[in-house]
């Protein structure tokens, strides 16, 4: 009965000493426990816990005040439990000195040191088995404390290391988002939530991640969005298997490339504009000089062909002119309407008068087409002529080589709107890309730098149709489809 | 031959000194104070000139001399004082039993090389068991000395059968159908009436397949790892160890082999 009564008594502690353990959460704890438990047993008037840190040096992690040995003093000991790896109690003065070694896998993880107070007589051959099992059971322990804690610790790292590279990732620019396979959103730096994408960006971010996914390569594009300009680029990642897509806002950007092209372009044309004043006037100017020079010997019919000849210069000259004045009045939004009452087909007629040489240089039919006998518009006469002129030369020049039969023709017809008239110009030609539509009217522009070198012009003649029709307040309408052909037509109120 | 005729011989078998015998059940009672161990060992002072001698020794390394019994007990604790012993009493009554043909001293080295390199490996794999593998290998082999004993023709020619055909001891035994070592240490165990542990592992090592109930198992079962090779460690690992206890306990050097 009695060893029973021992066993009972031992299991009692064992079960005390392991729930003081389970809460145990720092090393310090587990010490406590022990103590705790060594109280019951030893009058224990104080404690002192060695460790070793990863230097192997020992150090005092934790001391009670009036405890009787130095750390010098304790080496000795440390030394005696390391070589023994076993508890043992040494007489020290009026007491004992406990050396509680704690044992991972023969490896001694701290001594712990207990004076005692008790008569070494009382000591029970049951207080041993506890004693050890505190001392490898601790040692566990603290070794599992030890492990947690550097599990711990190498999450707190990676945690630090994570934020480093999220700030880095959250200070650039571009947008950067992280998609996987399901299209789903994994990760965003702080410019992607910035930018606050709409449903048509993130449709593209979307296309762009399952064309990543299929053709398992870098993708790019540049897409212009509600009036800003986004390049788009996808990486994948590989492990894990996912894309990650950079979206940069470079309207600035396209914006300053327009403007340098637009200051390049008006460079060359105010030196191209200059430079063939020139020549009607060197012309003008010699023809002149030979006049007075010889006035007297010439003839009636050399004469007359020399003032011809200075009057088509000097119309040459004025058409230049006119169209420095255009550009200018352009820029500065300054022209001026001239109203009067006019016959629209007599102004096409006129037009194409002047684009006969053009016709047969580019090969291209020309047709009028118009129910109406007369067409009296009110509007300035000269301006809308130019206009006329811009569509259907534009007609002619995009015309479409590959076709055999290019044609391009002017209809002219009552509005659907009461009280106007209708002028198209249609044509065969090559057609205008549907996102380049509203473009066409921009100074300067051209739909295809390829075509820059195929077509001659400046690239003001719709720019400036534009700004006059806007003045006659006539709408321009633009049917076109590439490959196919073009329609440019605007209404103009019937004369009263 | 009768196991029952060799229970008489074992009669014969000189007993544990009283007092060691007193020592080691006092040192194994779980309700035994330092004061009552401390009073047994006291009365044979050629065991307490040894346990002063090795808690003295430099393997312990203490800074101050223990001239104290109870100090010495308190520094060496319940366990090794018990192992102590033992060991003495089996160094002293059974091994250094005069025999011409037997080589009992190769049996004591080898006793000694599984108790050392057992507690080694319990120290080593975090078995805080290890004074009971020491005293277990001791021990183990007990029955083999008492074989040697009362019937050292019978112990000669199990050597040389098993030298002879490369079987084990125990094989061997099994083979010419003779009373085996565990047998003979059961009956003599019983007759001293040695703690349930020593009993197992003198009785049960070679089968260690079914231990019932007993609590004891892992231990007896640790102790198969030192005799795999006891005798190709003993020099390497326990060297050391093995002529600590020698030259503590026995103040004569028995770890080399004749």
């Amino acid at each position: 009965m009695q060893s029973e009564t021992a066993i009972d008594r031992f299991l009692t502690i064992v079960s005390s000493f392991s729930r003081e353990l389970n809460t145990a959460r720092k090393t310090l704890d587990v010490y406590h426990a022990i103590v705790k438990v060594l109280r019951r047993f030893f009058d224990i008037h104080s404690f002192c816990v060695l460790e070793q840190n990863a230097q192997t040096d020992w150090s005092t992690i934790w001391s009670d005040s009036g405890f009787p040995l130095s750390f010098e003093e304790l080496l000795p000991f440390v030394e005696l439990a390391k070589e023994r790896r076993s508890f043992s109690f040494y007489p020290l003065d009026e007491g004992h000195l406990l050396i509680l070694p704690t044992l991972k896998a023969g490896r001694v993880v701290s001594v712990l040191m207990g004076y005692l107070l008790n008569d070494p007589e009382e000591f029970l051959r049951e207080n041993e088995s506890v004693l050890g099992f505190i001392m490898f059971f601790s040692g566990l322990v603290l070794e599992n404390l030890r492990l947690y804690q550097e599990v711990l610790d190498s999450a707190t790292v990676q945690e630090g290391l994570k934020k480093y590279f999220q700030t880095m990732l959250d200070s650039m620019d571009e947008a950067i988002s992280v998609w996987d396979e399901s299209q789903r959103l994994v990760f965003t730096n702080q410019s992607y939530i910035r930018s606050d994408p709409n449903e048509k960006v993130v449709g593209i971010i979307k296309n762009l991640v399952t064309q990543s996914y299929e053709n398992r390569n870098r993708n790019s594009l540049e897409k212009e969005i509600e009036g800003h300009f986004y390049s788009f680029g996808t990486v994948l990642l590989g492990s894990p298997d996912q894309v990650l897509v950079s979206m940069e806002d470079i309207s600035n950007t396209k914006e300053l490339e327009r403007i340098k092209k637009l200051d390049q372009i008006r460079t060359e044309f105010v030196s191209n504009i200059s430079h063939e004043f020139r020549t009607p006037l060197a012309a003008i100017k010699a023809y002149a000089e030979t006049i007075r020079d010889s006035f007297s010997s010439l003839d009636e019919e050399t004469g007359q062909q020399f003032m011809m000849t200075i009057l088509e210069q000097s119309d040459h000259l004025e058409e230049l002119l006119n169209r420095l004045l255009d550009f200018s009045k352009l820029e500065n939004h300054t022209m001026h309407l001239e109203l009067e009452n006019f016959d629209l087909i007599e102004q096409v007629r006129e037009v194409e008068q002047n684009i006969q040489k053009m016709l047969e240089m580019y090969e291209v039919s020309f047709s009028i087409e118009t129910d109406l006998a007369k067409a009296v518009v009110s509007g300035d006469r000269k301006r809308i002529n130019q206009v006329i002129f811009n569509f259907v030369t534009n007609a002619i020049k995009y015309r479409d080589a590959e076709k055999p039969e290019r044609w391009a023709k002017v209809s002219i017809e009552e509005s659907e709107e009461e009280g106007k008239v209708t002028l198209s110009v249609i044509d065969n030609g090559i057609g205008i890309p549907q996102e380049c539509m509203d473009k066409v009217f921009e100074k300067f522009y051209r739909v295809d730098t390829s075509l820059t070198y195929t077509v001659e012009g400046t690239g003001l003649g719709l720019a400036v149709s534009k700004e006059i029709l806007d003045k006659h307040h006539a709408l321009i309408m633009v049917k076109s489809e590439e490959g196919k052909g073009s329609s440019f037509s605007f209404s103009l109120p019937k004369a009263e | 031959m009768d196991l029952k005729k060799s229970v008489q011989q074992i009669d014969s078998l000189p007993s544990p000194d009283f007092i060691l015998k007193k020592i080691v059940d006092t040192a194994s009672s779980t309700s035994a104070s330092a004061k009552e161990l401390n009073d047994i060992v006291s009365k044979d002072s050629g065991f307490v000139s040894k346990l002063l001698k090795l808690a003295n020794s430099s393997y312990y390394g203490l800074p101050k001399k223990v001239s104290k019994l109870t100090e010495a007990i308190m520094i060496l604790g319940f366990k090794t004082v018990r192992n102590m012993a033992l060991s003495i009493f089996a160094n002293e009554q059974l091994f250094s039993f005069k025999s011409e043909e037997l080589e009992l001293r190769e049996l004591w080295i080898h006793s000694l090389s599984v108790a050392t390199i057992g507690e080694t490996i319990a120290d080593r794999i975090g078995f805080s068991n290890k004074e009971e593998l020491f005293l277990c290998g001791l021990l183990h082999d007990i029955g083999k000395t008492v074989q040697g004993i009362l019937f050292p023709l019978l112990f000669d020619a199990i050597v040389k059968v098993s030298r002879m055909k490369g079987w084990t001891y125990y094989r061997t035994e099994k083979e010419l159908g003779v009373p085996t070592h565990e047998q003979f240490a059961e009956m003599l165990l019983e007759k001293w009436n040695f703690p349930e542990l020593v009993s197992l592992a003198a009785t049960r090592h070679h089968r260690t397949d079914d231990f019932g109930s007993s609590v004891y198992t892992d231990v007896v079962l640790s102790l198969r790892l030192p005799r795999i090779s006891p005798s190709g460690l003993n020099m390497a690992t326990t060297g050391r160890a093995r002529r600590f206890w020698s030259n503590t306990i026995f103040g004569k050097n028995l770890a080399s082999p004749r």
